[in-house]
């Protein structure tokens, strides 16, 4: 589900607007909640559960629980998120959950890289939604140097960039140049 | 089937069958009285007509069913959407305001039965047909903005809403300013809820650019918002002089701002560095903001306010506890200051390291060294934008230049400048030799 994700999201909104008399089975708006979530996009996922009929939103069912992750994302409660995402999913979701729970963990922890330049294992164990003892480990693995409570993230190495063409960047900024003459 | 409609028919199918469409849609206006008389057959006359080879006809037949009200909501529905699909976009075009009534219709309807979201694909086809070019406003436009926000489905009405308005489908008199001010202001309203402020408040703008002898209400809230948005996005109020002229924005703002009394306070409040005064004015004013559906965004403005007061900050510190952030900024504890903080540098609003160690914040100045690949893609996008819109200036001059009407009164003008300079040069030779 993953691999495609905008092509899949274009696919399912189309759907759920050609639906007869409006509404689309509730396999559809759970899906859609669930590609939302993945591309980060918590204000369409909001207008999703605004705009979902009310058979889609049947008490715990997974319309409802994608929305209440989207909302601990909103708030940054992230060990409430994890702990809603590791409950028992329909099978046509299962993937794209387990995805979801590897993609959040990666943004957390990158934002962590970035803003901070230590922090107690505790807080990280509760952004990365692992317990205490593997949290060291996560922060290892990551080259993070880990000292008695405390563990001091460095942010990622920036990513080299491949080589572009000379000649047309040439091309291109000649007609930058006799423009902005003009 | 009556016989006024089967002569209707007739005529109908043979100026369709001889070309003849501007005649065709004379008629058809003529006819429009004839057939809200006629409702109970319309289905029969409209089962008999082709929809490839009589798009007028048929249109002229959905418009006087919708015109009367008449007939089941899922049949109407359906037989709109099979005549947007189908109709043949080169005789739809000699009657746009029929079209554009027809389409204004089936939208009240749809609210009427809040089944907006059926709606959407529909008018975005319709409008995809009917416009000359992806440049070009009609008064479709504000309906599918319309049924967006009530449907909070906000996709097809973003496709629209991106492309740049360059031209406007005048649609044989009919279209009015309302529908150009109600396609901004519900753009603005959808740029909003999808939190794009700085679109939003390019679309709100409009109430300083549209020429008017007298406010409207659309005005006057699209005023409000745009106040709200300045205080959100923190930026200056109303945009450099050399785009909208100095007097049209002084007499605006002069007349619009009587009726804004809360919002100007606000804004006014929002000045000042403690956040007393502004939550004072939020709770005096509660009332009309609730009434005017702004209470959202005005709590937004107050998040922004903290923020400001987080931004101060970083100008005059280098490093600062998260405890003095907190009793700086005048937030709760040092807790709340780190999620905020957090939050901030997520949205990538300040550059700063958070040291749980010592619980100190280090400000840092903005990496960005303009030199990354995505920066230079960033830089052409925009040069490829600014550039095409030269091309379109030019061309909108060009095509000045050319209309009769102005080289008629630029030459006027020369000749009058011309015999003038005649006439003070020639009174200089007389003055001139009497003297001598």
């Amino acid at each position: 589900m993953l691999a495609d994700l905008e092509s899949t999201r274009k696919e399912l909104e189309k759907e759920e607007l050609s639906a007869p008399d409006g509404v689309a089975p509730s396999e559809v708006y759970s899906k859609l909640m669930a590609c939302y979530l993945l591309e980060n996009d918590l204000c369409s996922a909001k207008f999703l559960w605004k705009r979902a009929p009310a058979s889609a939103k049947e008490t715990d069912g997974p319309l409802g629980r994608l929305w209440s992750v989207g909302q601990k994302l909103w708030t940054k409660d992230f060990p409430a998120t994890y702990s809603v995402l590791r409950g028992e999913w329909p099978d046509y979701l299962q993937k794209a959950v387990s995805e979801l729970e590897g993609v959040i963990r990666e943004r957390v922890l990158t934002l962590v890289s970035r803003a901070y330049t230590s922090i107690t294992l505790t807080d990280l164990a509760a952004f990365a939604g692992v317990s205490a003892d593997q949290v060291a480990a996560v922060a290892r693995e990551r080259g993070w140097s880990v000292d008695g409570a405390v563990v001091g993230p460095k942010p990622a190495p920036p990513v080299i960039h491949g080589a572009t063409n000379c000649e047309k960047t040439l091309a291109v900024l000649t007609q930058y140049v006799s423009f902005l003459e003009n | 089937m009556s016989f006024p409609l089967e002569s209707f028919v007739n005529s109908v199918k043979t100026l369709s069958s001889q070309g003849n469409l501007s005649c065709l849609y004379e008629f058809l206006e003529n006819s429009s009285e004839m057939l809200s008389k006629n409702t109970t057959h319309l289905e029969a006359a409209l089962s008999s007509l082709e929809l490839g080879q009589h798009s007028l006809g048929i249109l002229a037949l959905l418009l006087a069913r919708f015109k009367a009200g008449a007939g089941e909501p899922a049949t109407l529905d359906r037989q709109m959407a099979e005549f947007v699909e189908g109709c043949a976009v080169d005789q739809i075009r000699y009657a746009p305001d029929s079209y554009a009534e027809l389409c204004h219709l089936y939208t009240k309807k749809l609210l009427e039965r809040s089944k907006a979201i059926k709606g959407l694909r529909v008018l975005q086809q319709a409008i995809a047909k009917i416009q000359a070019s992806p440049n070009q406003l009609t008064s479709i436009h504000a309906d599918l903005c319309h049924l967006a926000l009530s449907a909070k489905c906000f996709r097809p009405a973003l496709d629209v809403l991106d492309v740049d308005i360059a031209d406007i489908s005048k649609e044989n008199g009919k279209f009015e300013s309302r529908h150009l001010l109600l396609y901004y202001y519900y753009g603005g309203l959808i740029y909003t809820a999808v939190k794009q402020f700085e679109r939003a408040l390019f679309c709100f703008e409009i109430y300083f650019s549209v020429p008017s002898l007298s406010l409207s209400h659309i005005m006057v809230e699209a005023f409000k918002k745009h106040i709200l948005l300045t205080l959100i996005l923190r930026v200056e109020a109303p945009p450099p002089k050399h785009c909208y002229s100095e007097v049209a924005r002084t007499t605006m703002g002069r007349r619009i701002r009587p009726f804004c009394v809360p919002y100007v306070e606000l804004a006014t409040a929002f000045a000042q560095r403690s956040p007393e005064p502004l939550l004072a004015v939020v709770t005096r004013h509660q009332e009309q903001f609730t009434r005017d559906q702004n209470t959202g965004l005005v709590k937004q403005v107050v998040a922004s306010h903290n923020k400001m007061n987080i931004q101060r900050l970083t100008k005059t510190f280098v490093t600062l506890s998260l405890s003095d952030v907190a009793s700086r900024a005048q937030l709760p504890s040092a807790q709340k200051a780190e999620l905020h903080v957090l939050g901030m540098i997520e949205e990538g609003e300040i550059f700063a390291a958070i040291d749980q160690r010592d619980g100190m914040v280090r400000f840092q100045d903005s990496p960005e060294q303009y030199a990354a690949p995505e920066m230079v893609a960033r830089l052409e996008r925009e040069l490829a934008q600014i550039m095409a819109l030269e091309r379109r200036l030019q061309q909108l001059d060009e095509e000045i230049q050319l209309e009769p009407q102005y080289v008629q009164k630029a030459t006027k003008t020369q000749h009058e400048d011309d015999s003038g300079q005649a006439c003070s040069s020639s009174q200089n030779n007389k003055v001139a030799n009497n003297i001598m």
